[in-house]
């Protein structure tokens, strides 16, 4: 009895501390709760293509930010299919540290979604890998610039 | 002592004794990961990947690793309950003494450290000796996903220890029980296969293709565990399933 219990107060802290807000696709709603590094995602759906931006928490004092193209257009795809199998599912990853995040704010969202180089430092993951190969241009121009931000 | 106790007792002395053996099990996957890395250094032509500089190795570890930790898991433990049977085994005497629920348990909890250890050998051969190519947020969610697998896999062991009735027909079925789990988790690898939904949900509801994806999301796209959680309760969902099972199994059969 007492290990059940045990058990499921373990899971329910799993639980409360995985859980992440969901803004749909309110950017506005994920700013706010980014601004103290709040778990929280949002979905930025633009000319057919999805974007997932997801902030993790704080942990060993940065902010973790991800950005994850979660689905092409239909349109992109048949356009450019080897970017568009590069590119789906793949994600960024960020770390933040806290008073960057504090001085920046908003800056920080826009800066991601634009893939700003002078977040390499604080970003890794395919993405960034796939921005310095040979298809820097195309994914830049295709996928990083012409996202409507508030 | 309880149950339980007597039985983690009994079975750390029967690991004990056969030291070595469970040794050479667990360096057996990891001279398999030196020689999968040295053969398969080859860029990969398609899907994108030779932009990003993946090699053969790189794209199979996910799929892999997994079937390492499902044979050494499954073979580790398929004679725990079937080799223990009358006549030659002691299962008999120590069940007079050890509840069955508290035997299952105490079988599962030793060979789960043992599992774990290799969990820990397979990351640090894989991804620290030599280094697969890994976006993977920590090395938590890895360790994590392996040793998931590794507990399906004992589970998986025990089911087929209980259900079997001579060591022979264990020995005989535990190949091709990890191989067609394997196989059909094959598919999920390769770009431009299309299934059809029902067998598509079918071939995603097997623990090895829900750990491999996992493992590719991963590794491959970087993804943290908000993209990984439904394999993992559906996962655990199995685990539950085949130790319900087992345990029914085990305690019905006394009466």
């Amino acid at each position: 009895m007492k290990i059940t219990l045990i058990v499921l107060v373990l899971a329910m802290f799993l639980v409360s501390g995985c859980a992440i807000k969901d803004c749909q696709t309110d950017l506005n709603c994920f700013k706010e709760l980014v601004k103290d590094c709040s778990k929280a995602k949002v979905n930025i759906i633009y000319d057919d293509n999805n974007l997932r931006l997801t902030s993790r928490g704080i942990w060993l004092e940065d902010c973790r930010l991800s950005f994850k193209i979660e689905q092409i257009s239909e349109k992109l795809r048949q356009e450019d299919p080897n970017l568009a199998m590069l590119a789906e599912g793949k994600t960024l990853n960020c770390a933040i540290p806290l008073q960057v995040v504090e001085q920046n704010q908003d800056e920080i969202i826009d800066n991601i979604l634009n893939l700003e180089e002078q977040f390499n430092e604080y970003c890794s993951g395919p993405i960034k890998d796939a921005l310095q190969g040979p298809l820097k241009n195309a994914v830049k121009e295709k996928m990083g610039m012409n996202i409507p931000l508030n | 002592m309880t149950s339980l106790t007597k039985s983690i007792h009994l079975e750390l002395n029967y690991i004990k004794e056969r030291g070595l053996s469970t040794l050479l099990f667990i360096l057996a996957s990891a001279l398999i990961i030196v020689l999968f890395s040295i053969v398969a250094k080859i860029r990969v032509g398609w899907g994108g990947f030779w932009e990003l500089g993946y090699t053969y190795y790189d794209l199979l570890a996910p799929t892999i690793f997994p079937l390492l930790i499902l044979f050494v898991t499954v073979q580790m433990i398929v004679l725990r309950i079937v080799g223990e049977r009358a006549p030659y085994g002691t299962l008999d005497r120590e069940l007079i003494a050890i509840s069955r629920t508290g035997m299952y348990f105490g079988k599962l909890f030793v060979h789960s450290i043992i599992a774990f250890i290799q969990c820990i050998i397979i990351y640090l051969f894989g991804f620290v000796f030599f280094p697969v190519k890994s976006y993977a947020l920590s090395p938590i969610t890895i360790i994590f996903l392996f040793f998931l697998l590794a507990l399906f896999g004992l589970s998986l062991g025990l089911l087929v220890s209980i259900f079997s009735r001579h060591k022979e027909s264990a020995v005989q079925i535990t190949p091709y029980l990890v191989l067609g789990l394997f196989i059909t988790s094959l598919i999920l690898i390769f770009p431009g296969v299309t299934l059809s939904s029902g067998v598509k949900v079918i071939f995603m509801s097997n623990p090895v293709a829900l750990i491999s994806q996992s493992l590719s999301e991963s590794m491959i796209n970087g993804v943290g565990f908000e993209d990984i959680g439904f394999n993992i309760i559906k996962i655990i969902l199995w685990i539950i399933g085949l130790t319900l099972i087992s345990l029914l199994k085990f305690n019905f059969e006394q009466k």
